[in-house]
């Protein structure tokens, strides 16, 4: 008899077979900031075992999905399959390559390719207070409002040495699982009831060592870019076009250039708090030359 | 480019209007293109009946006071086929 856990996303659900403690641990600190998933259309079905805290199989369908020696790249691996899941079986809404980072009021869209820097922006924002609604995967749901994809924030490798304040104290707290390949962090902000709103998007790219800069786009460029993350486009009758322009027309789209974690996450911070209050935004700090 | 040739849109491409910009995306490439408001016009006018110089005279009549709208017109039909959004050597 295993434990069943439902992930929904998106209107879909994956059931996930937990056939022991260890698998059940796992898929807690994975999937364990999910709302309890609605009746979905399953799209997936998986088993994970644990064979010891560190040593984990998935299966799906009766076939090896991965063989693990390390709890991080296990929560990796299970996540990358339920992603894929979703992002090739949802065909209502555009699901975007997109971190999205929040208070109760408001939240900002980060879109941008695996790489981009999403998640140590997360991490340094989460451990500010500023809740992490995803750090890949963010549902565009109309108007204003995103679906989150509430996984733990995976980091590259040198992570402990880019946010060593941040990833120790995880550590400490049972928040951390750590390999060669990976970081994964489970945040301590808690999610916002309900989601806030989206009030920006922000295309942030970190240059070592540059100050922050921060400049509007125009909407067309906003939806061009986010034309660019549609991670479900080949599912969508229009790729998602429509709805990413219906998105660009009612939130204004920004870019940001950083040098450091603290930087960026100071910048999207100010736009979040300032959400609303007139005439704080559109602003533009140290515009790059030409503009 | 020639400035007998008459350009022309090519099918397939999805358009949006934000301001006085267009975005389009093509969905077989999966790629999407922002036109600021001069390279919009430009776009518009690619109906595979006008000429590039014919393009070039309207825009230069439409701003009389851009006096290198000339070669804006070229760059933006170079970034357009570049786009594969427009046809440069098509007539009709």
């Amino acid at each position: 008899m295993y434990d069943l856990m439902r992930v929904g996303f998106a209107g879909l659900a994956v059931d996930l077979a937990l056939k022991d403690d260890h698998a059940g641990r796992l898929a807690r600190f994975v999937f364990g900031r999910f709302a309890a998933a609605p009746a979905g259309v399953a799209c997936l079905r998986l088993e994970l075992a644990g064979n010891g805290p560190e040593h984990f199989t998935l299966w799906r369908e009766g076939s090896l999905v991965f063989e693990a020696t390390c709890a991080a790249d296990a929560a990796r691996l299970v996540l990358a399959e339920v992603i894929h899941a979703f992002a090739s079986q949802c065909t209502t809404i555009p699901l975007l390559h997109a971190a999205a980072i929040g208070n109760s009021a408001a939240s900002v869209l980060l879109p941008g390719a695996s790489g981009a820097g999403k998640s140590t922006l997360c991490a340094a924002m989460d451990a500010a207070g500023h809740a992490c609604l995803s750090d890949e995967l963010v549902g565009v749901a109309g108007g204003r409002a995103v679906l989150a994809f509430p996984r733990p924030i995976c980091l590259k490798p040198d992570a402990r040495q880019v946010l060593p304040g941040i990833t120790d104290s995880a550590a400490v707290s049972g928040r951390l699982l750590q390999s060669a390949d990976a970081v994964v962090l489970s945040p301590q902000t808690p999610l916002p009831v309900p989601l806030p709103r989206l009030c920006a998007i922000v295309f942030a790219s970190f240059t070592p060592g540059a100050p922050p800069a921060l400049h509007a786009n125009t909407r067309g460029e906003t939806a061009a870019r986010l034309m660019g993350s549609v991670a479900n486009a080949r599912q969508l009758s229009d790729h998602g076009f429509a709805a990413i322009a219906a998105l660009a027309r009612l939130v204004p789209g920004y870019t940001l250039v950083h040098g450091s974690a603290g930087d960026g996450a100071q910048a999207i911070g100010a736009i979040i708090r300032t959400a609303g209050q007139p005439g704080a935004w559109p602003r533009t700090i140290n515009p790059p030359a030409g503009r | 480019m020639k400035g007998s040739d008459r350009p022309v849109r090519k099918d397939g491409f999805l358009t949006q209007e934000l301001d006085d910009e267009v975005v389009l995306y093509n969905p077989a490439r999966s790629e999407a293109l922002c036109l600021n408001a001069t390279a919009a016009l430009i776009w518009g006018l690619c109906d595979g009946e006008t000429t590039v110089d014919e393009i070039q005279r309207m825009m230069s009549e439409a701003f009389p006071d851009a006096p290198g709208i000339s070669q804006d017109v070229l760059d933006a039909l170079d970034i357009l086929q570049g786009n594969d959004s427009v046809c440069l050597a098509c007539t009709t």
